[in-house]
């Protein structure tokens, strides 16, 4: 799930940290800048690792900051196609599963991977919610909500940062603008898809 | 900025986890004083709740040493070690090919 990647990046130190030793500064301007968030084909960087040289510390021309070049490495969330993973159930709709970890919850089940054969029915208890329910040899298995489930990854995809597209003028109901963007769903750079289709995959209740 | 190595190293599970107990994380329930970020706190608590956190290096090194035998891929055995499958069923989806 967690692979190193060896980076090299230049930024330049604030003046208000000169105070701190040079590698605690660097260390936290490197986690303001890369913690939380999305590489592409390198992942989502988690957390960093260490930091292998510091070199430069220049001051460039109208500038009060010292500029630097450091090679480290950062702890990348990155699955590897074919991995096994355990997540909770987020939402459960008629297009599929989205499964969260906690730090990253852009897991999606598609229905073509589900375990075959299944039926759905409506849940009672979410709004627009389907409970998907798999049928082997005459039982029935729902995928309750408390379950903790195993999926496999099928693949990684980074899908790149969409143009913000324009305002619209004659827009002048605001109420259909506010539905429309409460359907559109917040740009995920990192998208992971799963199956659940083969023995020993889906809630671990239904296998102990 | 330049990647220079996009792969320098897999992690376990365990080996992850321990990053974080070393900089303090389990000690301190609110995470102010200790040296992990919120987010950084995020993965800690997903992998307090995995098997990771009742291993300890040795018996990774003992696992892996067990399997030269058997010939596995590093995936494979990344897998088992952070899914640590009690069954035979839930080692299928794990092994291609599995007899």
């Amino acid at each position: 799930m967690f692979v190193m990647s060896e980076i090299e990046h230049t930024l330049r130190l604030p003046p208000h940290l000169l105070n701190l030793p040079l590698n605690v500064a660097i260390k936290g301007e490197l986690e303001s800048l890369f913690l939380d968030k999305v590489i592409d084909k390198l992942g989502l960087c988690v957390s960093v690792y260490d930091i292998l040289s510091i070199d430069g510390g220049f001051i460039f021309p109208g500038d009060g900051a010292s500029t630097y070049t450091a090679r480290f490495r950062l702890v990348m969330f990155r699955p590897y196609v074919g991995e096994v993973i355990s997540a909770r159930l987020k939402e459960s709709t008629k297009n599929g599963l989205r499964l969260s970890l906690g730090f990253f919850g852009d897991i999606y089940v598609l229905v073509p991977l589900m375990p075959n054969p299944y039926h759905t029915e409506p849940d009672p208890e979410h709004k627009n919610g389907i409970k998907w329910v798999w049928e082997y040899m005459g039982e029935n298995y729902p995928i309750d909500w408390t379950d903790e489930i195993r999926f496999r990854v099928h693949s990684v995809s980074y899908p790149p940062i969409p143009i913000e597209q324009g305002i619209d003028s004659e827009q002048n109901d605001s109420e259909e603008k506010d539905l429309r963007q409460k359907d559109l769903k917040p740009f995920a750079p990192m998208v992971i898809t799963g199956s659940l289709d083969a023995d020993g995959l889906g809630p671990t209740a239904w296998w102990v | 900025m330049k990647i220079l190595q996009s792969n320098a190293g897999v992690l376990t599970n365990y080996e992850v986890l321990a990053l974080f107990r070393s900089r303090g994380a389990g000690k301190d329930p609110t995470c102010v004083i200790a040296a992990v970020a919120p987010s950084e706190f995020k993965v800690y608590d997903y992998l307090e709740q995995t098997v990771a956190s009742h291993q300890t290096i040795e018996i990774i090194h003992k696992f892996v040493e067990d399997c030269e035998k058997y010939d596995l891929a590093k995936g494979v055995m990344l897998n088992i070690v952070n899914i640590r499958p009690s069954s035979a069923v839930e080692i299928d989806p794990l092994i291609q090919d599995c007899d």
